[in-house]
């Protein structure tokens, strides 16, 4: 004897068991079946033949993860992009404030240029840690490790910046110049060391996505 | 029956469209495209769903789950204020292709 219910249960089952989430999407999924098995009837077919027909309607659960992945591989790829000009504005703006520091203060040309060079270090070295450098990285598909990695890339960078405003500079007798120079060359690895990072999670996250791992 | 490109690019649109006359949910959306173009456009759930998801994640449409005279669950969808914008700019473009096939095929065939 058929049981309807039981067959809706376990077609649930089995796509839960192919990746497909709950309760979006698979409860709106279900309430499809149910409409399209009630029309079915409707037109005078059993329950087990509606049931099957409208089974393979909405088709195997493979191919249905596979769209809504690459629905959801369309949401990244916007907010890589997002995230990539954020990123830039935040490197202009920081290059600006960083040029007006170095002609408001009374500093030499040498400081003035080392200031300077300090930001193309910056600018460069994003540059190759975004188009060159994510060839050789590591591709991480433990979430753990990727949220590790990013956690580990932040504190560095934060904890670089203390040691040496608390260890380098008390032990260093630098002018007021000196010193401004000196910070700006210690913020390059607080911006490049989160910045690899997280390049390092976004070539595993994109490489997963392609691969179809969730 | 259209090519599946074709499909993929009207999509949109027709969701829009409908969405424009009151809300609706994904089945009905996929009976009345298919009502609609004389069953030459038979959408599937799994492409269905995830341009909805996706027009909803854009700010176009907005659902809500409410309860249909049967008493069963149901996600409806309708359109936004975005969604109105989208569609006009969605019907300037497909009026404008349409437009040119018409002056084509009327040289043409006349």
């Amino acid at each position: 004897m058929f049981e309807l219910e039981q067959s809706i249960a376990e077609w649930r089952r089995q796509m839960l068991a192919a990746g497909i989430k709950s309760p979006v999407p698979l409860d709106e999924l279900e309430l499809h079946l149910r409409d399209d098995i009630e029309r079915q009837m409707k037109s005078g077919r059993s329950k087990a033949e509606a049931f099957e027909i409208s089974v393979g309607g909405i088709g195997p659960a493979g191919p249905l993860r596979a769209e809504f992945e690459k629905d959801g591989h369309l949401g990244k790829a916007r907010q890589r992009k997002w995230a990539g000009i954020v990123f830039a504005a935040i490197l202009g703006l920081y290059f600006l404030a960083v040029a007006c520091v170095l002609f408001k203060n009374n500093l030499t040309f040498d400081e003035r240029l080392s200031g300077f060079a300090s930001v193309a270090t910056m600018l460069v070295s994003a540059f190759i840690a975004w188009k060159i450098a994510p060839r050789f990285f590591p591709v991480l598909a433990n979430y753990a490790v990727q949220s590790a990695i990013g956690i580990i890339g932040s504190i560095s960078g934060m904890g670089w910046f203390l040691a040496f405003a608390c260890l380098i500079l008390p032990r260093v007798d630098f002018t007021q110049a000196q010193l401004l120079v000196m910070t700006l060359w210690a913020i390059v690895p607080v911006m490049l060391l989160p910045t690899i990072s997280f390049l390092v999670i976004d070539k595993s996250e994109r490489q997963q996505l392609t691969t179809g791992r969730s | 029956m259209l090519t599946k490109e074709l499909v993929a690019a009207s999509t949109e649109p027709l969701i829009l469209t409908i969405l424009s006359n009151g809300e609706s949910y994904g089945y009905a959306l996929i009976q009345e495209v298919k009502r609609l173009s004389g069953d030459k456009i038979e959408w599937t759930d799994g492409m269905l769903y995830p341009v909805l998801h996706r027009m909803e994640r854009e700010g176009w449409i907005a659902s809500r789950w409410g309860e249909a005279d049967t008493g069963r669950k149901r996600k409806y969808y309708s359109l936004k204020k975005d969604g109105k914008k989208a569609l006009e700019r969605q019907r300037e473009q497909w009026l404008t292709v349409s437009g040119v096939f018409k002056q084509l095929w009327k040289e043409q065939y006349v």
